[in-house]
């Protein structure tokens, strides 16, 4: 059974700029995909492929069976919402809603009922008649979405559809989108460099950086077993220590032995992840002596920024302190301490 | 398709395998790219290209490479227009700068009475062709003018009757940019001055001056290639002062000597060029000055400051009016200086040429035949610089043909019409000497200003518009015709307008190009006046004038009615 989306060896550059280098993805009937990754990562430019907006070098996009790579994007089955939500200025939110549906020869009832519908469902129902300035940018975008929707295309594509909002409106808007994705069952794929909006909305995360596809997973399976150093950077905060790795293939951090698989590695070194809210302080099997430099207050937790005492770690060493366990602790800026690092929590990376 | 056959392809077919899709928006594309560079390379580039090949060859078409450039250094009587020339630009641009900076300061930075009516006074010499100040520098300063002995001695023909002509001509020109550039100015740096206890004329200094210097120098540069390059106002006031523009037509029209108009075109082009780089320059650098964030400056009054402003602003528009009045005037005086009488006397063109009235009707015409036509290819051209994708190249040559016309001087733009259009073995020369060659000729010499004013008003529609549209399978010509165009249509007007003025007024490229039956009134004005019959041609000057104010008019209120039913959804 073939998929939904199949992308097969897709590469795209711009003059000497490679945006994309062979990627290849398939996305099933009904998903909800997030594309993650930094600014220049390509992310974009793979939608925009999909889209048919640009034309790629190589490779081949095949849509419910039928070889799209070709065909113009009017040609090609979706919908899309943009940041920056390019309504139609001059018409209403109706003639927005209603302006695909018209171009598509139906009645004057059929576009009226249509659009009706979508306008209830967007909760904007007596705002048909105004113009796209006359709303706030939540509005707007829920405008975009209905507009996008209204021809129930197989496939919808947000490129950043939530960027330009308010955090709270952001929120809400993301709310909003999943539910009505998930009630529609259309196969959607969102372009994001918020790691927090992609875990929260995505059945699956494809993290892409520098125009390849780092790891494509389950938003749990990315946190929790990032694939590489790059995605377990870029999905939550994560502490990166050195370790050697002795003759035995035995895995020493600050001359602690820690019960880890062996690890074969030729540089004798590799790198340890662990994340802030996985570290504890106190007692355990493997302790490591760090002095408190400052604690940030979080609201449910507090972040405790250490230095490492006769050890080393690139760099100040986070950990995140349930507020309810603060009190047993007594810490503070500037004392010291003991971290507990269980070994079931730590990723282990090649070293570089 | 059979999803069972599909799964069995191999992921990897030839590419020869790969059957084109047939795509009607990259056709339409194709055709809209080919027109618009095939219309810019015919109205434009070539007839450049032809005038400069003709600078190189002798009369016979035999190349001399810079022979004829070495012969006309080698003549006095003609190097000595190079030196009045550039002497006129750099005394009108330094006059006109400075003036018009007092004016723009007086609307922007004051709280003198009465601003949106000196703006609108200020702005009247647009509306008058060139050769409307030189007439009435003649009834004002001629031999027989009212105010003669004003001049105490000195004659009006030559380098002074030019001066004032342009003065009055450019002023608008000036007003426009450093209005523009005045009013943009960030209130914070004048609060942090305050708050730093800066003197006024220290503020003024560090603050405006610094703010204002980049509208300065491209000011500068457009009322100096404005100057340079006029022909109207030496032609009727310049007496034995000979500069390029002038001499160009001496050369063309009273000796025939194409060559030699050839040559001194191209040296009329290299001010004007130089003048453009850097007006494009600081134009691209001013972008960074005034950010949306920085806060309009409000000026508080000041009772010296602003009655001080008052008077200055006040003797410039008197005197703008008084150089109008005196043309309107002396157009309603039967036959001066002896008959007084006012009368419609000067206004019945058929006692006075073999044309009458024709050419104020060609002229309607032309202006009409140009806004529309214009308006059209302006748009069209915008539009798929700014929407139609195309190999980076094309786009680059596009780009710079739209950026050409503000450069050339219309008298060598007309010149290079003759050479390119006349050739016999042109097929295009059917058009030679009809109205359709002048209206391409007057689209092709205004063209930038309109250009930049499309791309702008497209600038500000959402850059996926046509992205959205063909995801709702709506072609990009239907988006077009419900969105980008009526969006862009009070720009459109705009472009209209401003091609209409600039076609009832301009002088300079047609009067190359005009055949006694298509002579526009503009052309008229010239040849009257260069028979002596200046009052016909005071009135003639007038009805142009009254035309373009009468058009500007119905723009402003006709126009705001219609947009107010079109543009809606603007707030």
């Amino acid at each position: 059974m073939q998929s939904f989306l199949s992308i097969q060896h897709l590469s795209k550059s711009f003059g000497a700029f490679t945006a994309l280098d062979d990627i290849s993805l398939n996305i099933e009937q009904g998903e909800f995909i997030c594309f993650l990754g930094p600014s220049g990562c390509g992310k974009t430019t793979l939608l925009r492929l999909i889209a048919g907006l640009e034309s790629s070098d190589q490779g081949e996009i095949w849509q419910s069976g039928v070889n799209c790579t070709k065909f113009p994007p009017e040609k090609r089955d979706f919908g899309i919402v943009f940041q920056t939500y390019a309504l139609f200025p001059n018409l209403t939110v109706f003639d927005n809603i209603g302006f695909g549906l018209q171009n598509q020869g139906l009645s004057r009832e059929k576009v009226q009922t249509t659009v009706a519908k979508w306008l209830e469902t967007i909760g904007l129902s007596d705002a048909g008649d105004k113009f796209p300035c006359q709303l706030s940018g939540g509005q707007q975008q829920r405008v975009a979405l209905a507009r996008a929707l209204a021809l129930s295309p197989g496939l919808l594509l947000l490129d950043e559809p939530l960027s330009a909002l308010d955090a709270r409106v952001r929120v809400k808007l993301r709310e909003t989108i999943r539910s009505l994705q998930k009630r529609l069952g259309i196969t959607t794929i969102m372009v994001t460099h918020d790691q927090e909006e992609a875990m929260a909305m995505a059945d699956r995360i494809v993290v892409m950086n520098h125009g390849h596809i780092e790891q494509v997973g389950t938003p749990r399976e990315i946190y929790q077993n990032p694939a590489s150093r790059f995605v377990a950077e870029f999905v939550g905060a994560m502490n990166f220590m050195e370790a050697e790795v002795n003759p035995q293939n035995q895995t020493m951090l600050a001359n602690q032995p820690l019960a880890l698989a062996p690890q074969p590695s030729r540089s004798g070194k590799v790198l340890l992840g662990i994340r802030p809210e996985n570290l504890t302080f106190g007692e355990g099997i493997t302790e490591l002596p760090v002095q408190v430099e400052t604690m940030e207050f979080q609201g449910t937790f507090v972040r405790a920024s250490c230095n490492p005492l006769g050890w080393t770690s690139t760099s100040a060493i986070k950990v995140d302190v349930p507020v309810h366990q603060l009190a047993n602790l007594s810490l503070h800026p500037g004392c010291e301490s003991r971290l507990v690092i269980q070994e079931q929590h730590i990723h282990v990376f090649p070293a570089e | 398709m059979d999803l069972s056959t599909t799964a069995n392809r191999p992921l990897y077919r030839e590419t020869s395998q790969r059957r084109p899709v047939f795509n009607t928006g990259k056709l339409v594309s194709a055709l809209c790219i080919t027109g618009v560079s095939l219309y810019l390379l015919v109205t434009l580039l070539l007839p450049l290209m032809a005038m400069l090949a003709r600078s190189v060859q002798d009369s016979q078409g035999r190349f001399v490479g810079i022979g004829n450039f070495a012969e006309y250094l080698g003549t006095h009587a003609l190097t000595q227009s190079i030196s009045n020339t550039l002497t006129i630009g750099f005394v009108v641009t330094g006059i006109v700068v400075t003036l018009a900076f007092l004016f723009a300061y007086g609307l922007t930075r004051t709280c003198m009475p009465c601003k949106t009516a000196f703006k609108v006074l200020g702005m009247l010499p647009i509306l008058a062709p060139s050769l409307l100040p030189a007439i009435s520098m003649i009834y004002l300063f001629g031999n027989q003018g009212v105010a003669r002995d004003l001049l105490m001695g000195h004659s009006v023909y030559g380098i002074l009757g030019i001066v004032i002509g342009l003065v009055f001509w450019t002023f608008p020109h000036a007003l426009l940019i450093l209005n523009t550039a005045l009013s943009t100015s960030d209130a914070r740096l004048y609060e942090s001055a305050r708050v730093m206890k800066s003197s006024a004329l220290r503020t003024f200094l560090t603050v405006t001056l610094p703010a204002a210097k980049f509208g300065l120098i491209s000011t500068t540069a457009v009322v100096f290639t404005l100057v340079v390059t006029d022909f109207g106002v030496p032609k009727v006031i310049g007496g034995q002062y000979n500069v390029l523009a002038t001499d160009i037509y001496k050369q063309v029209v009273g000796q025939q000597n194409f060559a030699m108009g050839a040559v001194i075109s191209v040296l009329l082009l290299l001010p004007a060029i130089i003048a453009f780089l850097v007006d494009r320059r600081v134009q691209k650098r001013q972008k960074e000055l005034f950010g949306s964030r920085s806060v309009a400056y409000q000026p508080e009054p000041s009772p010296i400051r602003d009655r001080l402003f008052l008077v200055i602003c006040s003797l410039m528009i008197m005197a703008i009016l008084s150089i109008i009045a005196m043309a309107v005037y002396g157009s309603l005086v039967t036959f001066w200086p002896w008959n007084l009488e006012l009368s419609l006397q000067n206004y019945r063109f058929e006692n006075f040429s073999a044309q009458g009235w024709v050419p104020f009707f060609n002229s309607l015409k032309l202006a009409t035949g140009t806004a529309i036509v214009g308006t059209l290819v302006i748009f069209i051209t915008a539009y798929c610089v700014e929407k139609v994708k195309m190999a980076a190249s094309i786009k680059w040559l596009i780009q710079v043909m739209t950026m050409l016309p503000v450069a050339i001087p219309g008298m060598v733009l007309g010149l290079g019409y003759i050479f390119f259009f006349n050739q016999p073995e042109n097929p295009l020369g059917m058009f030679y000497g009809t109205m359709a060659l002048l209206v391409l000729n007057t689209v092709a010499h205004y063209f930038t200003v309109g250009h930049l004013t499309a791309l702008s008003a497209l600038k500000k529609l959402p850059n996926e518009i046509e992205a959205v549209a063909a995801s709702l399978k709506i072609p990009q010509y239907r988006a077009f015709f419900k969105v980008s165009l009526p969006v862009c249509l009070p720009a459109l007007l705009d472009i209209g307008i401003y091609l209409f003025v600039n076609a009832m007024t301009t002088t300079s490229a047609v009067v190359f190009l005009y055949s006694s039956d298509i002579m526009p009134a503009s052309v008229a004005v010239m040849n009257m006046e260069d028979a002596g019959q200046n009052g016909p041609a005071a009135a003639m000057a007038v009805l142009i004038m009254l035309t373009a104010a009468t058009v500007k008019v119905v723009h402003l209120q006709v126009g705001k009615k219609l947009l107010n039913n079109t543009q809606r959804w603007r707030r």
